[in-house]
């Protein structure tokens, strides 16, 4: 047991340590080089394009596994919402509540 | 900054933020419930959520755990989801400054606060922008975690809830709003697309880092 909690210690420990490095890897180089306007408008599209990317893997699946009809119609939902423009909370909050509705009609 | 932040609450900028924060909370919520009721003790998501503050990844980090994966191969792939960081990062220079403050300053780095940190049109209120979302979410994460904790040791189920369905809904009601060209559309169905295709194949998150690619189809196919 002793040696269970050393280790995830360490697991802890390595993903802070790295993430804070990747963190910090992005300013460092950006104060070093000098990248051009046309360099930072791709820089603004590849976030978006990024988090777009999270967002669809994190709505189909749960770490290799399909993550289930119900968290994709919910996220569909709030992506209907999201293009309407509609206020914030009204988007996330209705990908929850679609979530929670289709799962209590039997859907997984 | 002060400036900055009247000029953020005069657009409504600074209600966004608000909301974002809460938001994640909620999400933490759902986070803290699901480690705690998958066997884990509450001070290891409270602390990822505290250090690592990175939420793909902690998620990652604890589901790996949970289904019986070593510690050490945990972090591998959750430093894998976070590679995103590091493009991230070189966007946001201007927001975190040059002085010691700018080394905390990375730690708040995170998918929102560089939505919030790139959409505004003053250097000023980006900055402000920045700073807001990042400590916002560096109080409601960890309190959301927490919570769900308590919370997961009492509710049977969490799915019941849908919580799950809340990070990626709050990355789309970030992104998708600011898609307006055919060019940026371009870019991230297809950025996307890549993503889902490739998912079957490689660790996770590299899929999401191949999506990049969306960027130049995008520039290929809509070239002024």
């Amino acid at each position: 047991m002793q040696n269970d909690t050393t280790l995830l210690l360490v697991g802890i420990l390595l993903l802070a340590a790295g993430t804070y490095l990747l963190r910090l890897a992005g300013p460092l180089l950006s104060r070093h080089y000098h990248f051009s306007g046309e360099f930072k408008q791709l820089l603004a599209e590849m976030v978006a394009v990024l988090l777009f990317a999270v967002a669809i893997s994190a709505t189909f699946f749960e770490a290799e596994h399909y993550a289930g009809h119900a968290r994709v119609f919910g996220v569909s939902v709030a992506a209907y919402c999201a293009y309407k423009k509609l206020p914030f909370l009204v988007t996330v909050l209705s990908a929850a509540l679609a979530t929670a509705l289709v799962r209590l009609l039997g859907v997984a | 900054m002060l400036s900055g932040l009247l000029a953020l609450k005069k657009n409504k900028v600074l209600s966004s933020i608000v909301l974002v924060c809460l938001a994640d909370g909620l999400v933490g919520v759902s986070y803290g419930a699901v480690s705690v009721t998958a066997g884990l003790e509450l001070w290891v998501p409270l602390t990822l959520a505290i250090l690592v503050l990175a939420g793909a990844s902690e998620f990652l980090f604890v589901g790996i755990l949970a289904a019986g994966g070593s510690p050490l191969m945990a972090a591998l792939a959750g430093l894998l989801v976070n590679i995103r960081l590091l493009p991230f990062g070189l966007s946001v220079q201007q927001q975190l400054g040059s002085g010691p403050l700018s080394y905390f300053g990375c730690h708040l780095l995170n998918d929102e606060s560089v939505v919030f940190a790139v959409s505004q049109s003053t250097p000023a209120q980006r900055k402000t922008a920045f700073w807001l979302c990042g400590l916002g979410i560096l109080l409601m994460w960890p309190l959301g975690v927490y919570l769900g904790g308590v919370l997961g040791a009492l509710v049977e189920d969490t799915a019941v809830f849908g919580l799950d369905a809340l990070f990626p809904a709050i990355l789309l009601a970030l992104v998708v709003p600011g898609l307006k060209s055919l060019r940026q559309l371009t870019a991230t169905f297809s950025g996307a697309a890549l993503t889902l295709l490739a998912t079957p194949f490689l660790a996770a998150g590299l899929p999401a880092v191949l999506s990049i690619a969306g960027v130049y189809l995008g520039k290929k196919l809509h070239a002024k």
